[in-house]
């Protein structure tokens, strides 16, 4: 049974979340700001 | 020296967080995903000049292309069981050193105005890298969300249509970047090689495999299940011999090839439905937020096959896929004359396209277990690389025949949509057909049983 002590911290699994999130939010940006031309 | 590599050492301590998995499966399908934003480099390619003038065409340009997705479709099918055997480090090791040194061999064909470089570097290197990367973490994933196997694949493949999104404007920024130098195209390959090669190693250091036996805390697999949910295995080549594995190469198949259609045509398509309203500038916005469809269809609709089951998820499809198929030529404006309407059909047709995809391995290990999910997935494969010969053979094919007879081009696309509809038929017919995996197959029915990995 995993004890609190060797878990993975959150914080760990926050900065992996935020390592692909950034490149993936800025596509989406971009892609965003394209898409807005079809509204125009 | 590369034994960090060893599917052994990339067994997870116990304690290890499986939120961890999905961003080291994203790393690599976001950078892998950059292929569908190969065509930024067309018209910069079209205008380079060998040391002779010489220029290249439009149709050798575009085999850049073709043959890096007919190279993925390959090595998926064909490296998917050493990938089973090796685990998803080394796996995803070998997929960024190739997607990053095909860059870098393209660029030298770039430099030196060597088509045949750019075909081997991007082509077939960079290809290898594409069809390993896109299989190599589906079956880990599956292993570590044995609770919900359609949202964690579904999570990664999303990154493979998102990885355009990032390709697209960052190819853009580094050809403008390097405008002055004397190979832009060249430094910008070099750039994108090295930038791609360090993004996903932090998916190969990133990855683990779960203990054997290992499952997520306090989870109890349903006493109660799907008939078509097994609880056995099945190996790939075993796998490639039942009915379900050709009835869902065909449902793929059937439901790339429609969305393909669509895909192909979009920008001309909504200029021709809807001429004199919408200009290239907007239809290139069009293409955009159907790549956002693509994108999010492949996180929802994979997501949700884990509550409703994936043989209900493919009937929503190609059900309501058949009907808005035919639905979508009266948005035009010789009927109902609405963009919006068109644009949201559209979309949402798009994303069961990206859905099918990102469903299929979750039915996969349905059918025939987790075992060998990786390696079938990768043979399955190649019902995309059909789907990506036929799709356009049947859209350009009907607009050449539109054209030829100085027809309207603008009457085409109900025929091609009709044509789309009934793919949509054979897709829901093949789905219909699918029952659970014969006990013959099964590896515990197997004379020889290979060790457990």
């Amino acid at each position: 049974m995993a004890t609190n002590q060797n878990k993975t911290s959150p914080i760990l699994v926050m900065a992996a979340w935020f390592v692909v999130s950034i490149p993936a939010a800025w596509g989406v940006y971009y892609t965003l700001l394209n898409a807005l031309k079809l509204f125009h | 020296m590369l034994s960090f590599l060893d599917r052994e050492v990339s067994v997870a301590r116990p304690g290890f967080s499986r939120w961890l998995v999905p961003p080291a499966a994203l790393s690599i399908h976001l950078a892998i995903g950059q292929v569908y934003a190969f065509s930024i480099f067309k018209n910069p390619l079209l205008a380079l000049k060998g040391t002779d003038g010489a220029a290249w065409n439009l149709k050798e340009v575009g085999y850049i292309f073709s043959i890096a997705i007919a190279v993925l479709g390959l090595s998926a099918a064909l490296f998917g069981r050493w990938l089973e055997t090796a685990g998803p480090r080394k796996a995803m090791f070998v997929s960024a050193t190739c997607f990053g040194s095909g860059f870098l061999v393209a660029a030298a064909g770039a430099a030196t105005h060597s088509l045949a470089l750019i075909y081997f570097g991007y082509g077939v290197i960079g290809g290898i890298g594409l069809g390993l990367g896109y299989i190599s973490p589906v079956s880990t994933l599956i292993k570590w969300f044995p609770d919900r196997p359609g949202l964690a694949t579904g999570l990664a493949i999303m990154g493979f249509g998102g990885g355009a999104m990032i390709g697209s404007p960052l190819g853009t920024k580094l050809m403008l970047f390097y405008k002055a130098s004397a190979h832009p195209i060249a430094a910008t390959w070099v750039t994108m090689g090295l930038l791609y090669f360090v993004f996903m190693m932090f998916g190969v250091f990133t990855i683990r495999v779960p203990q054997e036996g290992w499952k997520p805390e306090g989870w109890v697999p349903r006493a109660t299940r799907s008939a078509l949910i097994s609880t056995h295995r099945v190996e790939v080549n075993a796998a490639s011999r039942t009915p379900q594995f050709w009835l869902l190469w065909l449902i793929l198949c059937m439901n790339v090839t429609a969305g393909i259609g669509i895909l192909e045509q979009a920008s001309p398509m909504i200029q021709d439905l809807f001429r004199g309203r919408v200009s290239a500038i907007t239809a290139a916005g069009f293409v955009g937020l159907l790549s956002l469809f693509n994108m999010g269809g492949r996180f929802v609709w994979a997501s949700m096959s884990d509550f409703i089951g994936r043989k209900a998820t493919y009937m929503v499809f190609f059900v309501i896929g058949m009907l808005l198929y035919l639905a979508l030529p009266f948005t035009g404006n010789t009927h109902l004359n609405s963009v919006p309407l068109f644009v949201l059909i559209a979309g949402v047709l798009i994303s069961m396209y990206g859905g099918g995809f990102a469903t299929i391995p979750a039915y996969l290990k349905d059918l025939f277990g987790g075992y060998h999910v990786s390696a079938i997935h990768g043979r399955l494969l190649t019902a995309w690389s059909t789907a990506g010969i036929v799709g356009p053979l049947i859209v350009n094919g009907v607009l050449d025949h539109y054209v030829a007879n100085h027809l309207p081009k603008q009457q085409a696309y109900p025929v091609i949509l009709h044509i789309m509809a009934a793919l949509m038929v054979v897709g829901f017919i093949a789905n219909l057909l699918v029952r659970p995996v014969a006990k013959k197959y099964w590896l515990e029915n197997a004379s020889s049983v290979p060790a457990s990995h």
